[in-house]
C-alpha cells in the first residue's frame, strides 16, 4: 500500500479514540502548569492508565474493525504502535510546552 | 498460472474438546471451493485459521507450496470476509472504494440502488447495503485467494443472485473460498465442494453425499 494511504488509515484508526485520549492530556498538560515537576510521576501514570482503557475498549467492543485495516495490509501491532506512540509524543510535548509556560 | 492454497494438518481443540483435527482443502484460483457444515462445526475457525489471525496447536497452510505463517499478513495472497460487517461505520462509501483501490462506476452498474448513496456514510446504509459492501470489496480486490465466511446472510433472492454473478466473474481472477447456509446457492456456484463435519473435511460429489454426511436430510 501507498505511503500516503497508509497515514491516511492511522489517521483514521487513531481519530477512533483521538477526543478522549486528546481530552487527557490537556488535562495533565493543564495540572502540570499548575503544580509543576512534583507531580509528573502522577501524570505519567495517570496518561499510561488511560491509553490501556483505551486500548482495552478499542480492542473489546471495536475488534471488527481491524479485518478493514488488515484487509488492506496494516497489522494490528503497527496500528497500535504508531497511533498510541504518536499519542504519547503528543502527551510529552504538551507537558514540556506546559513546563516551559508556567509563570 | 494457476495459483494453489493447500491447508491440512490442523489441530484446534477448545480446552478438551476437539473442534478441528483432520483437515485437507485445497483451493485453486479460477475455482470456487465450497465449505458447508452445520452451526458449531468449525467453518470460521477453520477460514480464520487458513487466514492465520486464529491461533491453534498445529497447521500447515501453503500458497504454492510455500508455508505462509500469517498469511493475513499478505493481502496480495488472501483476503477474508467476515461473517460480520467490518467496514468502519464512520467512513463514506466512496472513501472506502478508495482505500481498496476500485471504482464506485462498476459497483453503480451492478447494484444501481448505491447510485445515490456515494457520499453516505457505511452506518446509514441498511443492513443489506453494508453487507454488499463488505462482499464487494473483499471479492473485487486484487489478491489470489478470498475467504468469505457467510456472504449471503442479510442479502434479498435478488442480491444473491447479482453477488453470484460477481463471484463467477471475479473466479477468472482469482481462487474462493466461500461457506454459507444457503447450500443451493453454494452448490450453484462451487467448482468444489467439501463437508466439514466431526472435525472432518470430507469432499462432496452431490447432495447425496449431503445427506449421506448428515447435513442435509435424506429426502
Amino acid at each position: 500500500m501507498k505511503f500516503p494511504a497508509t497515514i491516511r488509515l492511522l489517521l483514521t484508526f487513531y481519530k477512533s479514540f483521538f477526543f478522549f485520549s486528546f481530552l487527557m492530556t490537556v488535562a495533565c498538560a493543564l495540572l502540570c502548569w499548575e503544580y509543576g515537576p512534583p507531580i509528573l510521576k502522577v501524570l505519567f501514570w495517570l496518561k499510561m492508565a488511560t491509553l490501556y482503557l483505551t486500548f482495552y475498549f478499542i480492542r473489546s467492543y471495536r475488534k471488527k474493525e481491524f479485518y478493514y485495516y488488515r484487509n488492506l495490509g496494516l497489522r494490528d501491532t503497527v496500528l497500535w504502535g504508531l497511533t498510541l506512540g504518536f499519542d504519547g509524543c503528543l502527551f510529552i510535548l504538551f507537558l514540556i510546552l506546559a513546563y516551559w509556560l508556567r509563570p | 498460472m494457476t495459483h494453489t492454497l493447500t491447508a491440512d494438518s490442523i489441530q484446534l481443540e477448545f480446552g478438551l474438546r476437539p473442534i478441528l483435527s483432520d483437515i485437507y482443502i485445497q483451493c485453486q484460483t479460477g475455482k470456487i471451493t465450497g465449505l458447508l457444515g452445520r452451526n458449531g462445526q468449525g467453518k470460521t475457525c477453520l477460514m480464520r485459521i487458513v487466514y492465520g489471525d486464529l491461533p491453534c496447536s498445529s497447521r500447515s497452510v501453503r500458497f504454492d507450496n510455500t508455508v505462509i505463517p500469517q498469511p493475513y499478513r499478505r493481502p496480495d495472497l488472501v483476503r477474508y470476509l467476515p461473517q460480520f460487517n467490518f467496514i468502519p461505520p464512520s467512513l463514506t462509501v466512496e472513501r472506502v472504494f478508495s482505500d481498496f483501490n476500485l471504482g464506485l462506476h462498476e459497483l453503480e452498474n451492478i447494484f444501481p440502488e448505491f447510485r445515490p448513496s456515494r457520499r453516505s456514510r457505511i452506518k446509514d446504509l441498511s443492513g443489506g447495503e453494508r453487507r454488499l459492501i463488505n462482499i464487494y470489496i473483499i471479492s473485487r480486490s486484487s489478491s489470489q485467494f478470498v475467504l468469505l465466511d457467510e456472504p449471503f446472510s442479510h442479502l434479498t433472492p435478488l442480491q444473491v443472485e447479482k453477488v453470484k454473478m460477481l463471484l463467477a466473474e471475479e473466479k477468472q481472477n482469482k481462487g474462493f473460498l466461500i461457506t454459507d447456509h444457503l447450500y443451493q446457492d453454494i452448490l450453484d456456484i462451487s467448482d468444489k465442494l467439501y463437508v466439514l463435519s466431526d472435525g472432518r473435511t470430507r469432499p462432496v460429489k452431490g447432495t447425496e453425499d449431503l445427506e449421506t454426511f448428515g447435513y442435509i436430510r435424506a429426502s
